[in-house]
């Protein structure tokens, strides 16, 4: 489908467009940049979400009738999707520009490596059996939002660390509480997969965990927010600390979506993805 | 003792042995680290430390009820119950894969202790069907069985995969296909029409010529044979797959004295895109008493509804915890 892939990387470029803006916005932060910069990122979702639409449209045109997130191109293309979503809904809570530009970057990064770099898995093919599920839509959908909640506290954290090590008395109460609600949420979501996941391992092959190894990293990446939250309820773990941890769950959970893929030895029931 | 035991520092190191260990189990496929004492150890000691950590708090359900309060116990029981589920499963859970062929029939299936248990019901199998997109991926595979049995009103169901069967305590799932094991294959070149006009056995590395339309003198010689051919990459090709696929035959053609070119034919579904001087168009392989065996798993798990209230539990009590921040939040801002 040459449509949904033009849609997808002029939302791309249109990324890139509000990732410049924001860099601008680092040396002269006004209100008039600060709206464009918003107005921007949604143009660039709306063209993405065309896309998105688009695609989906086309397996029911096909005969094949799925939700397009069954290979590793549309689950990249999707999790572009939901990094400028999540960042449409932090900004506006979240003004700041650095941010900005580091959410803008990643979500421009990843849709950019689905549309120039991954170029197999563009054309729409049938599923196999397993996949052809209403649990795929469900499944996928939690997890990748789970997975944009993390993307935001992590650069949320990156940019307090920056700060940080810039200023030692920075104040630290508004990051701790953002980053409590992005892990609170991707932590719910996160576990709305799992679950879901397993739910449909149960129908499929009669297995509700089958210690695959994107089973056990989802289980690590959950462990570890896991940790984040009882760290900062039990142990009175704050920004700094938190912020570290945050850094490393984002790295488990990138791990989770792409490491289990691309190393050979742990392909497994999710090597499609 | 018991402080430690339901201490929250007990809670932090054992999730941080299971995830390490984990970590451990991934990068070590060959070792089965999941069934290890030691990390079934921990598990244990991490439904003991939520156990102990819960009872004293039961008794906030007599004072005033809060969200934050529902949601940490309604979370935490649910990891309990996952758990016990969970050990249920480990212990009590039976899991046997049947073959059956075209006519044949299982009324009991081999457990644990090398013995046979009845299923109380019988499973004939009428026909298995299957359909194979061109690049060898199943588009669906269906066993359609004939429930039988001395109690059992006689009927014929369709088991497939994400469509499994229940009856009893148990469920049967459509869990994999193979052909035949005494099969042959063999090259076979088609009329126009499909009709097979010249067949030669294939022997691995061997050459056999066909006289095909397009080429007087076509020398063929398998290299390859995958009986579950798969795709996931452009150079990922195998069988490794838990996902059986199509059979395919890795071939070389040659034309005279032309230029070699290799690429896959398969049982079903048409050519593979790699071929591209033409010679392959009416080549197929074909199987002698070309049979499909369905692989049919009984299922009887006495776990699953736990992990399942367990789930429920989890989620509810999340969700009224995550609730319960934000409202906190909004009060402080």
């Amino acid at each position: 489908m040459i449509a949904d892939t033009a849609l997808v990387n002029a939302g791309m470029v249109v990324y890139v467009a509000a990732f410049v803006i924001s860099i601008w916005r680092l040396h002269s932060n006004n209100l008039f940049l600060t709206r464009w910069n918003v107005r921007i990122l949604c143009l660039g979702w709306l063209l993405h979400t065309a896309g998105f639409f688009v695609r989906w449209r086309a397996t029911y045109l096909l005969g094949y009738n799925y939700f397009p997130v069954a290979n590793r191109y549309e689950s990249l293309v999707f999790y572009g999707w939901c990094i400028a979503l999540a960042w449409l809904i932090l900004q506006r809570w979240v003004s700041n520009p650095g941010i900005a530009a580091g959410m803008q970057f990643f979500a421009a990064s990843v849709t950019a490596w689905a549309g120039l770099f991954q170029t197999h898995g563009r054309d729409i093919d049938p599923l196999m059996p397993a996949l052809q599920s209403n649990w795929l839509l469900f499944h996928v959908v939690t997890c990748f939002f789970a997975y944009a909640a993390f993307t935001a506290a992590a650069f949320i954290a990156l940019h307090f660390l920056y700060r940080i090590l810039r200023n030692p008395d920075l104040n630290s109460s508004e990051t701790d509480n953002l980053l409590y609600r992005c892990v609170s949420i991707g932590f719910f979501m996160l576990t709305l997969g799992i679950l879901s996941g397993s739910a449909w391992a149960q129908k499929a092959w009669g297995r509700y965990w089958g210690w695959d190894p994107k089973e056990v990293w989802s289980l690590i990446t959950w462990i570890i927010y896991a940790l984040f939250l009882h760290l900062r309820v039990a142990r009175g773990w704050r920004a700094k600390k938190l912020a570290l941890l945050a850094v490393v769950g984002f790295l488990a959970m990138l791990f989770t979506f792409l490491g289990v893929n691309y190393l050979p030895f742990l392909s497994g029931l999710h090597s499609y993805a | 003792m018991i402080e430690f035991l339901r201490s929250v520092k007990l809670t932090l190191g054992i999730l941080t042995a299971i995830a390490l260990m984990s970590v451990w189990g991934t990068l070590a496929p060959h070792r089965n680290i999941y069934h290890h004492p030691f990390y079934l150890g921990a598990l244990c000691l991490l439904g003991l430390n939520v156990l102990l950590c819960l009872a004293p708090r039961l008794k906030i359900l007599k004072g005033r009820f809060s969200l934050k309060k529902g949601g940490f116990l309604l979370s935490h029981s649910g990891i309990l119950v996952i758990l016990f589920g969970a050990l249920i499963s480990l212990v009590f859970s039976i899991r046997t894969l049947v073959w059956l062929g075209p006519g044949d029939t299982v009324d009991k299936i081999p457990t644990r202790g090398m013995t046979f248990e009845p299923l109380g019901f019988a499973l004939t199998l009428q026909r298995f069907s299957m359909q194979i997109h061109p690049t060898g991926i199943p588009d669906h595979y269906v066993s359609h069985v004939l429930v039988h049995g001395p109690d059992t009103q006689e009927r014929s169901v369709a088991i497939a995969v994400n469509h499994p069967f229940k009856k009893n305590s148990y469920r049967v799932f459509q869990s994999s296909y193979r052909l035949r094991s005494s099969q042959l294959v063999q090259f076979a070149y088609l009329s126009p029409n499909d009709e097979i006009q010249h067949i030669e056995v294939m022997v691995p590395g061997e050459p056999v010529t066909i006289e095909t339309k397009e080429c007087p003198l076509l020398m063929v010689k398998g290299l390859r044979y995958e009986p579950h051919f798969f795709m996931a990459g452009p150079n990922e090709i195998g069988s490794h797959s838990l996902q059986p696929h199509n059979p395919a035959v890795q071939v070389l053609l040659q034309c005279g004295e032309g230029e070699p070119e290799t690429g896959w034919l398969f049982l079903s579904g048409r050519r593979f895109r790699d071929f591209d001087g033409g010679l392959e168009r009416h080549l197929r392989i074909v199987m002698v008493d070309h049979t499909y065996e369905t692989g049919l798993e009984f299922v009887q798990d006495p776990g699953v509804k736990w992990v399942l209230v367990g789930a429920f539990f989890l989620l509810t009590g999340l969700f009224l915890y995550l609730i319960s921040g934000f409202c906190k939040g909004e009060r402080n801002t």
